[in-house]
Parts: C-alpha cells; sequence; structure tokens
C-alpha cells in the first residue's frame, strides 16, 4: 500500500530524515518509535505531503505521492496530527464533519451517506451522546476521540496517527488503542502510528520502525527490534527487555540510576 | 485668555523681531520694519524668502529661535499653539501675541495696537485709517442695494464657512451680501451640504484652501437645481487677500467680492 | 442555532428599514410620505429631491456597500488569520490607502479634480498590498507572516503619514484627518458604482471560499492533509480581501471598528460555520455603518461629526455588552 524509496526530508535544504526505506503492506499496523528529534515528525509530514520531500520516491498503491492530486490523496490517507487549532466553538457533530471534505462538491449540502458516516464514526468512538455539544465543553479524552472520529470520517484507507494517545490517562490510552486495534482487525484499514511509549508500541503493532538520528535503526517485529541493546544504543539509557506475562510481548522495562550499578549479566531473567 | 502685551511708553524699538505666522510678517512689511525682520515660518510669503526659516506655524523650532537671540517674538492668537508661547516664555524671549480676529474692527484695533508696541503708531493708524474709509465708501455704494445670500466655503471635506464671529462676515456684508450662515454664532463652523443646499443660496464662493478647488466647485455644479448654478454663480478664488486677517487685505478682499457680486446682482 | 434563512432574510429587511429610515435623517426631518413620494416622483428639480437624490441616496448607498465589504473582509481575516484582533486593515492595506489619499490632499492635487483622492488612496492600496504579498509569498502564505508582514508596513505606511502631517501646511491637515477618520460623502456616483461593485463581487468570491475558510480554522497543516490546496486558497482570498478592502477605504477613508466588531457580534448569533457567518455580517455591516452615519450627521446638525467615531463609539460600547453576557466568552 505504501512504499517509501530512499526517501530524504527536512524543512531546508539539509535533511532531517535521509535513506529512508520501507513497505507498508495494506492491512498492516506499523509504529514509528524513536528518540525525541529522530525525525518521525519530520517523516510523517513528508508522507502526508505536509512538505515535499528532498529526494527519493514516495509511492501510494504503486503510484508516485507527488502524482496524485492532493484532494483525491484526502480520500484515502488521513493523518491525525499531534496538535493542531481545535475550533471550540463548533459542535463535535460540525467537527466530525470537517472530515467528509474531501468527498465534498463545494456546495453541496451534507449528503445522506455523509451524515450516516459520521453517525457511525461518532458512535464507535463512543461520543455519539456529546454530538450537540460544542468542543470546549468536552474533556481532553472526549476530544481525543473527537479527532479520530474527524479522521476516520475521512474514510480512508491508510490512517497515519501522531501521538493520538498523548495527554491522555492510562484508561483513555488503552480505549484509544484499542479502537484503532479493532478498526485494523475489523475493516483492514492499514494504520501507521507514532508512538512515544515502547510497550504500547509492542503491544499494538505488528510492526515496528526504530528511527535513530533521521536514519532507519531497526525494522522489524517488536521481538525483533525492541531488544535491550538497540534500545540502550538509540535511547542511550539503560532498560531490561522480557516478556509481558498477559501477552507474551516484548515489555520493556526502565532502569533507573540507582539500580545501574549492577552489571547487566545479573539481571538476566 | 492670552492677553496682549502692551508697553505704556515704548522705550525701545526693536532690532531683531521673529515673526511666528503669516499675518504678522505681512503686517510688519506693511509697517515698512522689514530691516528689522530676521526670521519667519516657513508658510510665510515669498516675499520674505531671504529671511530665516524656523519651522512651521504649529511646531516652530525653539532652538532656532532661541539660538538667533531675538529681542522679539510676534506669535497669534489663533493660529500659534499655547504651548509654543509657554515655551518661548519660560526661556525668557520677550513675546507679544496678536490679539482677536473676530472682526473687522476687532482686526484694526489690534493693528494700531501692534504698530503701537513696536514704535510706528503714525504708519499703523495710517493703514487702518486708510483701510477703514475703502470699507466704509464700499458700504456706501451698496447701502442701496438688494442683498444677495451668498455660501462663503472655505475648505471642502468637510465644508466650513464663516460665522458671525469671523472677519468674512464683514467682507461679506460691505460687499453688500448676506451671509447665509450668519446665525452660527461661531468663527468657522462646519456645515453639511445638506445644510446649504436648504439654504439655497444666490451664489456660492470658494475659496481654495484645503480640499476646495476645482474638484469642489465641479462638485457644485453638479446639483443643477441649486438656484447658484442655475445663475452660473459658482467662484473659484485662490486670492491671498480673501484669507489675510489683516486691516487691508480685508479691504480689498470686500471691494473684490462687491465686484463678483455686481455681476450676479445685475443678473437679478 | 435558528434556521439560517431566517436569520438573513430577518437581517434584508432591516437592511430595507434601516435604508428607509437614513434617507429620513439628516439635516431637518424628512416626513415619509414625502420621502416616498420623492422617491418615486420623476422631477429632479426641487430642493427635497435634490437633498434626498444627490446627497443623502449615495452616501447610503455607499454606506451599505462599505459596510458590507468591511464586516465582509473582517470576518474571513478573522477565520484566516485565526485572530480575533484581526479587522480589514491588519494586513496593512489601510497604511498604504492612508499614505497615497494624505499626499494628494497635502500636495493641492486632491482639490483639483474628483478622481484624483480616490485614485490615489487606490494606488496607495495596492503598494502596500503588493509589498505584503511579496514578502509573505517567499514565506509560502504562511499565517504568521502575513500578520507580521501586514503590521510592519501598516506602521511604515503610517509613520510616513505623519511625517507628511508634520510638514503639510495648516489648511490641509484638517481634510487629511477628516479622511483618515472616515467620510462617507464621496460626491461622485460613478465612483460609489465602481466600488460598490469591487466590493459586491469580491464578497460573493469570499462567500464561494466559505468552506474552505471553516476548514482554514484548522490550521494550514491539518487543511492540507484534508485536501485543500491551503497556498493557493490563501493567495486567492487575500488578494479579493485586500481589492475589497482598497475599493472601501479609497471611497470612505479608513473606517474601524465596522470589521472587528460586526463579524464578532454576527458569530455569536449565527455561530462559526462560515456559509451563513459570512453572508450574515455582510448584511449586518451594510445595517450598521448606515446607521453610524446617520447619527454621525444628524446628531448635531448641521455639524457632521466623523462617521468613524460614531462606528468606534458605539461598536465599542454595543460590543462590550455582548461580551459581559453571561455565559461561554469563546472567540473561536
Amino acid at each position: 500500500m505504501l512504499e517509501l524509496r530512499l526517501v530524504s526530508s527536512g524543512y531546508s535544504s539539509k535533511p532531517v530524515i535521509s535513506d529512508i526505506s520501507f513497505k507498508v503492506e495494506s492491512g498492516s499496523f506499523w509504529g514509528i518509535i524513536g528518540p525525541n528529534g529522530a525525525g518521525k515528525t519530520t517523516l510523517f509530514r513528508t508522507i502526508s505531503r505536509i512538505i515535499n520531500p528532498l529526494s527519493g520516491d514516495i509511492l501510494f498503491e504503486g503510484v508516485n505521492v507527488s502524482d496524485i492530486p492532493r484532494l483525491d490523496l484526502a480520500k484515502t490517507v488521513t493523518t491525525m496530527l499531534q496538535s493542531y487549532d481545535l475550533p471550540f466553538s463548533y459542535t463535535v457533530e460540525e467537527f466530525v464533519m470537517m472530515g467528509r471534505f474531501p468527498h465534498q462538491k463545494r456546495f453541496e449540502k451534507p449528503t445522506k451517506n455523509d451524515l450516516e458516516i459520521v453517525e457511525n464514526n461518532l458512535e464507535f468512538t463512543d461520543i455519539a451522546h456529546l454530538k450537540q455539544r460544542r468542543l470546549h465543553e468536552l474533556s481532553g479524552g472526549e476530544r481525543q476521540r473527537a479527532v479520530l472520529a474527524q479522521a476516520l470520517a475521512q474514510k480512508p484507507k491508510l490512517l497515519l496517527l501522531d501521538e493520538p494517545t498523548a495527554y491522555l490517562d492510562i484508561g483513555h490510552q488503552i480505549a484509544m488503542l484499542d479502537l484503532i486495534k479493532k478498526l485494523n482487525k475489523t475493516e483492514g484499514l492499514t494504520v501507521v502510528m507514532i508512538l512515544h511509549d515502547l510497550n504500547f508500541a509492542s503491544e499494538y503493532c505488528e510492526n515496528l520502525l526504530l528511527l535513530n538520528n533521521g536514519k532507519i535503526h531497526t525494522m522489524g517485529t517488536p521481538g525483533e527490534v525492541l531488544s535491550y541493546k538497540n534500545i540502550e544504543q538509540v535511547y542511550k539509557t539503560v532498560a531490561i527487555v522480557k516478556e509481558n506475562p498477559i501477552s507474551r510481548k516484548p515489555y520493556v522495562f526502565a532502569v533507573p540510576n540507582e539500580y545501574r550499578n549492577k552489571k547487566q549479566g545479573e539481571l538476566a531473567p | 485668555m492670552l492677553l496682549s502685551i502692551a508697553f505704556a511708553i515704548n522705550a525701545f524699538a526693536f532690532e531683531r523681531i521673529i515673526s511666528l505666522a503669516p499675518s504678522v510678517t505681512r503686517a510688519i512689511y506693511q509697517l515698512d520694519l522689514q530691516s528689522k525682520l530676521i526670521a519667519v515660518t516657513m508658510y510665510c510669503p515669498d516675499f520674505a524668502k531671504g529671511k530665516e526659516n524656523i519651522g512651521s506655524i504649529l511646531a516652530p523650532n525653539i532652538e532656532r529661535i532661541a539660538a538667533l537671540k531675538p529681542d522679539l517674538v510676534i506669535i497669534t492668537k489663533e493660529g500659534n499653539n499655547v504651548s509654543t508661547l509657554n515655551k518661548l516664555r519660560s526661556i525668557g524671549l520677550n513675546v507679544y501675541v496678536t490679539g482677536n480676529v473676530d472682526s473687522f474692527n476687532d482686526i484694526c484695533g489690534d493693528f494700531i495696537n501692534l504698530g503701537n508696541f513696536l514704535g510706528c503708531p503714525d504708519k499703523a493708524h495710517k493703514i487702518v485709517g486708510d483701510a477703514r474709509s475703502k470699507m466704509a465708501a464700499l458700504a456706501i455704494k451698496n447701502k442701496n442695494n438688494k442683498s444677495l445670500k451668498i455660501f462663503y466655503q472655505v475648505g471642502a471635506q468637510p465644508i466650513f464657512t464663516a460665522g458671525n464671529k469671523s472677519f468674512v462676515n464683514d467682507i461679506i456684508a460691505h460687499a453688500g451680501a448676506v451671509n447665509i450662515f450668519s446665525d452660527i454664532n461661531s468663527r468657522f463652523p462646519q456645515v453639511s451640504r445638506e445644510e446649504v443646499i436648504r439654504r439655497d443660496p444666490d451664489a456660492i464662493v470658494l475659496v481654495a484652501l484645503g480640499n476646495a478647488g476645482i474638484a469642489e466647485k465641479k462638485t457644485w455644479e453638479s446639483f443643477k437645481a441649486l438656484r447658484a448654478v442655475k445663475g452660473g454663480n459658482v467662484y473659484l478664488t485662490g486670492d491671498t487677500s480673501f484669507t489675510d486677517p489683516s486691516p487691508q487685505s480685508i479691504a480689498e478682499a470686500a471691494n473684490k467680492l462687491a465686484a463678483i457680486l455686481s455681476g450676479v446682482a445685475h443678473e437679478k | 442555532m435558528r434556521n439560517k434563512y431566517t436569520i438573513l432574510i430577518t437581517l434584508l429587511a432591516i437592511l430595507a428599514i434601516t435604508a428607509l429610515f437614513s434617507l429620513s435623517c439628516g439635516g431637518s426631518k424628512i416626513v415619509f410620505a414625502d420621502l416616498i413620494r420623492v422617491l418615486f416622483s420623476t422631477s429632479t428639480t426641487d430642493t427635497l429631491s435634490t437633498i434626498i437624490w444627490k446627497i443623502r441616496m449615495p452616501r447610503i448607498v455607499l454606506g451599505i456597500f462599505a459596510g458590507m465589504g468591511l464586516a465582509t473582509v473582517g470576518c474571513v481575516f478573522q477565520g484566516l488569520l485565526r485572530n480575533p484582533l484581526a479587522d480589514p486593515y491588519t494586513l496593512g492595506i489601510s497604511g498604504g490607502a492612508a499614505f497615497g489619499a494624505t499626499l494628494c490632499t497635502v500636495s493641492g492635487v486632491a482639490a483639483m479634480t474628483l478622481f484624483s483622492l480616490p485614485v490615489c488612496a487606490f494606488i496607495g492600496s495596492l503598494a502596500s498590498f503588493y509589498a505584503v504579498y511579496f514578502i509573505a509569498s517567499r514565506k509560502n502564505f504562511s499565517i504568521s507572516s502575513l500578520i507580521l508582514t501586514g503590521v510592519i508596513f501598516g506602521f511604515i505606511f503610517s509613520s510616513a503619514v505623519l511625517l507628511i502631517l508634520a510638514l503639510a501646511a495648516p489648511d490641509k491637515i484638517q481634510p487629511s484627518i477628516i479622511w483618515l477618520s472616515g467620510d462617507l460623502s464621496a460626491p461622485d456616483v460613478r465612483l460609489i458604482a465602481i466600488v460598490s461593485a469591487i466590493i459586491i463581487l469580491g464578497i460573493i468570491v469570499l462567500f464561494i471560499f466559505s468552506k474552505e475558510l471553516n476548514i482554514l480554522v484548522l490550521g494550514e497543516e491539518k487543511a492540507a492533509t484534508l485536501g485543500m490546496n491551503t497556498e493557493r486558497t490563501k493567495k486567492i482570498i487575500f488578494i479579493t480581501a485586500s481589492l475589497i478592502t482598497g475599493a472601501c477605504v479609497c471611497a470612505t477613508g479608513i473606517i474601524g471598528f465596522v470589521g472587528l466588531v460586526i463579524p464578532h457580534l454576527m458569530r455569536k448569533i449565527t455561530g462559526p460555520d462560515h456559509r451563513i457567518l459570512l453572508p450574515a455580517s455582510a448584511l449586518a455591516g451594510g445595517i450598521f455603518l448606515p446607521l453610524c452615519d446617520t447619527l454621525a450627521r444628524s446628531i448635531i446638525a448641521p455639524v457632521e461629526l466623523p462617521v468613524g467615531v460614531i462606528t468606534g463609539l458605539a461598536g465599542g460600547i454595543f460590543f462590550l455588552f455582548f461580551l459581559l453576557r453571561p455565559g461561554e466568552s469563546r472567540i473561536f
């Protein structure tokens, strides 16, 4: 579905990311992880054409993204950005309806289809009871769900999410990720998600891309990527990786300073 | 109220005079004292161009004035700023403030005061007497004329005219006409075009000040229903005698206005 | 939320009433019966007719169109720049216009021909528009660069205006200041016609982009991911809005507060959706400005106050009441 070939990108002539090549198969669930400044958001902005790559190709379903008109691209790729100006005085329903923009004609009123899609997404994200409220009346968690509902209303095939769980408490984080996972499983929605939390990434993502200093450090399943060696190299901190007893997926334990004098070997399972 | 400083006995004549208004400059030339005049404003008339320039009327350069070491600075009550007066006095300069310009009589009296102050009372009296007799002659000539209603305009956007507290009213009266706004008790009130139309004057006299010029004349002429327009009596004048509040100018202006209006009177 | 058509029709009705009311106000009150007679009669030679047709009518028509233009541009700039303090003059247009007009007045050219003042003002506004456009285009029309550039040029030009006034002959200062405070007495009907045409066309273009304006409120990045060509859209909006402002300003001088306050008031009634907020603001502006002008020329007749004085006072006070109402006072 999405393929990057030797992509370099940045905000001036000096690239922030370079030599990025990877393939995202349809229906897969990718996580992009890496330290601050590694270039994750830049990568996202490049894929969603907010900025243009300095070199390399980005192919969406085999077609070079620069050959796809922006509006058509918006009908299939949705980017849920980390923070953007929320128009607080709009109602939730109006706000989610904005997601239908790429599918609507200029002077068209919302069609029955539009209304249905919006309604479905409001229900899916469990905020249908709030649809007449204005955004500023919602809690942080509810707002984030509204943002997700808006993104889903765009009816994308590929969903790019930049830190969808930022600012949420753990209950809401899990709820949000469960929702996204459900979409991936039941509707075959391809998901590429930037996450800070390595354990959430491990838990929910099929594949991980570890970025460091603008280049790909490692790519693969969570088991392949989340080794203590990789983490120590990239994040410059000490960590231990064990298995999550419930899901059997890798689980990363941080090692605070006071425990670091012991040698690595002594902490082996 | 700014008082004019009048010395009872003129002990000494002034040798270094600075004028801060065109009307004052003109007066000094009329009194033949231009040799004592060392500086004027940038808007003073052309014949004073050789003198030092001390800046604008509203914000003259106090430093320069002081550096020139005048023994007298003359400013006007209505043209200059009070702050200028205060500043000049605070640095110890000798300042003479001219008086009201509300009427021809006021202006004549003021001119004589100035002449007395500057040490040439006879000249002043002669000039004023001359002007007065001109005005008197005009009044007699026009005694039996039908009074024409005229609108006297001194600016456009907005429209300013002369009320009854202005020397212009005297100009108009002596020229044998009636100022349609003589019922307003101020000097130069702002009026609306609508009001002028309502009062329907026989003639419109435009003095070229501010935005009153050819454009304004054309604008009036587009109001074909007006009596003044129907008779072709819209006049534009750039003559400085109409805007100079000095006895001679007023007499001149009154005569010129009478001449303009005689054309109108005949058509009636 | 009331039906949007109800709101628009109500506004239209108020507009018509306001126009009739304004026609009957002035130095002398004109009885309604006389007003109707004059409006429908063909004779144009009596005083009443002259006053109504040649003085009040053009003034009110200009007031309606200028009010519509300013309110619409204010509404659009507040959305585009995502700033509640934005008004038609935020992006520097008024500075250039003021400069052109003041130069024209002070040099005496304004007194010479009827069209010289508006033409100079318009050329001035084009100059400042182009300056802002040129610099903003090098920064991809980013919102912050638009605002900064506009503000900077606004300052530069107003300093230039003060410079000219400092050196001006005293009799040229008053008309300059009156122009700067706003003046609806433009004498030439042709000018009013041209300006009104530009304003209406511009408003229609902006209305066509009202959905885009809604989306742009989400931010340029999000708008781009929703498929909008943000740079092109911003360019079109900026050019159109600047043209409308330039047209208004060259005929009326700088009338403040209409563009700032009216959109906020209407937003409280119609909500933030530009598809109704925009036409509602336009109509409300067309009501507000002629009303203020009527007040300006009637309150101490025959003296006419500058209309900018009334829009400022009335607009400010009116808006204070609205702001002090209980409840959420969020702007966006």
